[in-house]
């Protein structure tokens, strides 16, 4: 990144390369529909190319992407809810996503399946706040003082976003049938 | 099977080859904005005070009580200026800027540290209100203060948000009020050293109300100059 940020444009391959499959992710988890999510991973990177100046050289530039994903985000929302006779994208990012098992029984793939979709479903339903947290704690494996730095709050804050999504996401499994270590009750 | 990112990535790499992008690192803009505008706000405060009072700072030679006294308020207000722009700027090891509570912070004590050091306790006893003791009616509504607040404020706020073009990822409109407050604490250390008067209407008016007026401006008008 520090390479591009000078203006190395033939890095930029690599750095897609090593920021573009956990930013889709990331993106994927923001984003109502696949084809959101998939705007909001371009425009991301487009914002990252123009911004790349603005980098810290030693920053993680992964946690510098999720801020300007989340940026963006924020502001298609901010679009959207102005003109809500837009508003047509469906909740299809919690059915996109499809397990990878390998060596397993058909009954455990359902099985997996069907829990993977419990907590997509539910992770799309709830507040972009609690569910960004948690994304960022949980699935990016960031501490809470880096989730804090990428989304403008305290620590406090997101480790209490996160509780709140972690506990909508235990009510969702222990409704859907699963215990919260995974197995079916 | 292409996964998502590697089927957009042949539309991006040619969205990013069509779109220029500056080289110019935040860091080099900010240095140049921190020396940019206190030489602003000194050339600015030296032909204002020349032009009207007929002498360089008028606000630190005529109807001064204490000279100590005195010294001690520029040097807390430049520490302010300072201080409020180097935290509004700052990007931190993550490039993230400082924390919102942080950003919050200088937005909100700008004002009444402001007040509380020049308005609580005013250095001038109001002697020079009079005409007759420096030869220019100062207007108790502060109209040439508000100008000569404006005339430092308003550039030093384009400078600050120069340097931070696009920088500013996280709490943007927070950011925006911090560089306000800094750009307004630079306008009123310009006024205090400029303006003789001791009067309070005056000082609330052309002194402290710019400071807060700015604040807002730079959270309102600055949002999206600041994010990516």
């Amino acid at each position: 990144m520090e390479r591009y940020a000078r203006g190395e444009d033939r890095v930029f391959e690599q750095l897609y390369g090593l920021l573009a499959p956990r930013l889709h992710r990331f993106c994927m988890r923001l984003a109502p529909s696949v084809a959101e999510a998939d705007d909001c991973f371009q425009e991301t990177f487009l914002k990252l190319h123009r911004a790349r100046a603005t980098y810290v050289t030693g920053a993680n530039p992964l946690h510098w992407a999720f801020a300007i994903a989340r940026s963006v985000y924020l502001s298609r929302l901010r679009y959207w809810r102005r003109r809500p006779e837009h508003l047509g994208a469906t909740r299809d990012v919690a059915e996109a996503g499809e397990l990878q098992i390998h060596d397993a029984t058909p009954e455990s793939e359902v099985s997996a399946q069907h829990l993977h979709d419990t907590l997509a479903s539910e992770l799309s339903r709830m507040s972009e706040k609690n569910r960004i947290a948690y994304v960022l704690l949980k699935e990016e494996h960031l501490s809470a003082r880096e989730a804090a730095a990428v989304l403008g709050t305290t620590v406090e804050v997101v480790k209490q976003r996160a509780h709140r999504a972690y506990q909508s996401l235990r009510a969702a499994l222990s409704t859907a049938g699963w215990s919260e270590y995974g197995n079916p009750v | 099977m292409a996964t998502p990112s590697e089927r957009l990535y042949p539309r991006i790499r040619a969205a990013v080859e069509a779109t220029p992008a500056s080289t110019t690192r935040t860091h080099t803009r900010i240095l140049a904005a921190l020396a940019l505008v206190p030489a602003l706000t000194a050339i600015v405060v030296l032909i204002a005070s020349e032009v009207v009072y007929k002498q360089p700072a008028a606000g630190l030679h005529i109807d001064v009580s204490s000279g100590i006294a005195m010294l001690t308020v520029v040097g807390l207000l430049a520490v302010l200026a300072v201080a409020s722009t180097i935290f509004a700027l700052w990007q931190g090891r993550d490039g993230l800027g400082i924390g919102s509570v942080s950003l919050m912070s200088i937005a909100a004590l700008v004002v009444p540290v402001y007040g509380a050091l020049t308005v609580a306790q005013p250095l001038h006893s109001g002697a020079a209100d009079n005409i007759a003791l420096t030869g220019v009616a100062i207007s108790p509504w502060g109209l040439r203060c508000l100008f000569v607040a404006t005339v430092v404020s308003v550039p030093a706020l384009v400078i600050l948000a120069a340097a931070l073009h696009g920088a500013a990822a996280v709490s943007s409109r927070l950011r925006g009020a911090a560089l306000g407050a800094a750009a307004g604490a630079w306008g009123g250390f310009a006024v205090f050293v400029f303006c003789p008067s001791g009067n309070l209407q005056h000082l609330l008016v052309g002194h402290v109300l710019p400071i807060a007026v700015f604040t807002v401006i730079g959270a309102v008008a600055l949002t999206r100059t600041l994010r990516p």
